[in-house]
């Protein structure tokens, strides 16, 4: 199934429960099953893929939740961090220990821009926001994840 | 000289704000080349390129390294084979409109011979029936007292159809559930004439596919789709909110593009 590793892993790192992510994955194919004909060959599968899942996301959202959502925009930012040197490796684990803890909305970002390799147009798209606010908070997203990368790498050497 | 030293700080400051953007593929050709020129000579600005992969590939690592449950695939193929079962939903949408069409279509041809209200409830209510396995539909008649809003749809087309020389009534209003979203429709009849016009929301989810059998027509700089069948005629074109349909009985297919081609600047300017 294309892509369904992929949509699982997003979709689990957002509703942080199982049953809820296959859920989800489940929907993103019907829609995309039944709105296949809207589906232009050619074009990137995955990109349009993981467009309907933001979509089946944002409805489940609507569904379950009222709120609003938390301005993170005053995050501070350090784009000037040294990172440690390649020899010093952390565990997967540990390193999605340090995505975790970041706010959801960087937290996707990054995913979608640094692992799953979209394009910052692709992402705003998906995520239905303005290509400048993907961009803050890639930028804020990417500076936060290696200031707790380099905090995490530090208190393991002196350990 | 030092080749780091012809660099000044701000040079590095700006290389590296534009580091994650360039590794990502995403800078203009100038600025790509500008860091690659900046990155070809600077020491301190490499190492944080190299440091940034490394975060990057850690990360990547840790991503996939998340597990999948092993019966997902499972479920999600069975779901869609659930639904294939049913009918497909491009297919289940196209029948639902043709049926719809060829009910109207099917009145029109007796239309002489019927009051029109009636006629069009008969047709409206086969239609409903037929179509009742495939979209699920709940009908509203709309009473001939009905003084509709003056800004509605539904007004607005009707006044478009006086401006060019006939009278349409809103005699139904329908709302349909195509996969999972209501979408309404408009039943307009006539005053005197065998056309029907049936306006249908435009959905997110939805998307008609008529393809087959049509030819199409540009007009007013509209494409216009004219499907001809044994029993109707109907021509459509889309609005940005609406798909608009003509239904005819049997009739010369010059015949419904005269017509769309005179309603048509009415229409767009009413939706």
């Amino acid at each position: 199934m294309p892509q369904m590793s992929s949509l699982y892993r997003v979709s689990f790192n957002l509703s942080r429960d199982r049953d809820l992510a296959e859920d989800l994955v489940q929907e993103t194919y019907k829609e995309a099953w039944q709105s296949f004909h809207r589906y232009t060959p050619g074009t990137d599968c995955k990109a349009w893929l993981f467009r309907i899942f933001f979509r089946v996301w944002q409805k489940h959202l609507r569904q379950v939740y009222r709120f609003s959502s938390v301005d993170m925009e005053d995050v501070s930012e350090d784009l000037l961090v040294q990172m440690p040197d390649a020899e010093q490796k952390m565990e997967s684990e540990a390193v999605m220990t340090i995505l975790r803890s970041l706010p959801t909305h960087y937290q996707t970002v990054l995913v979608l821009a640094d692992v799953e390799e979209f394009r910052y147009r692709e992402i705003a798209q998906m995520l239905e926001l303005p290509m400048g606010t993907v961009m803050s908070r890639l930028n804020r997203a990417r500076s936060l994840f290696r200031t707790k990368f380099v905090q995490e790498t530090r208190n393991t050497q002196s350990a | 000289m030092n080749k780091v030293s012809v660099f000044e700080p701000k040079d590095c400051r700006r290389t590296q704000e534009l580091l994650d953007h360039f590794l990502a593929g995403e800078l203009t050709v100038e600025s790509n080349q500008e860091i690659l020129q900046h990155l070809d000579h600077c020491s301190a600005c490499q190492a944080e390129e190299k440091s940034r992969l490394e975060a990057r590939r850690l990360l990547v690592d840790g991503w996939n390294s998340q597990p999948v449950p092993p019966a997902l695939e499972d479920q999600v193929v069975a779901g869609m084979e659930a639904r294939t079962r049913v009918l497909p939903p491009a297919l289940r949408r196209v029948a639902g409109l043709v049926l719809m069409a060829m009910s109207i279509g099917a009145f029109a041809l007796f239309f002489p011979w019927m009051s029109e209200n009636t006629g069009l409830l008969m047709a409206v209510d086969h239609y409903e029936e037929v179509a009742a396995d495939h979209v699920n539909c709940s009908g509203h008649p709309v009473p001939p007292s009905l003084v509709l809003p003056l800004d509605s749809v539904q007004a607005r087309v009707e006044r478009a159809f006086r401006q060019v020389g006939g009278g349409y009534h809103l005699i139904e209003r329908r709302i349909c559930r195509i996969g999972g979203s209501p979408v309404f429709h408009y039943f307009f009849q006539g005053e005197n004439t065998g056309v029907s016009l049936v306006l249908e929301e435009r959905s997110e989810q939805e998307h008609l596919a008529l393809e087959g059998n049509e030819t199409q027509r540009v007009l007013h700089g509209v494409t216009v789709s004219l499907i001809r069948s044994n029993s109707l005629t109907l021509a459509s074109f889309e609005t940005p909110r609406y798909f608009v349909y003509l239904v005819v009985g049997q009739a010369d297919p010059e015949e419904v593009l005269q017509l769309a081609d005179r309603v048509l600047p009415a229409i767009q300017a009413a939706l």
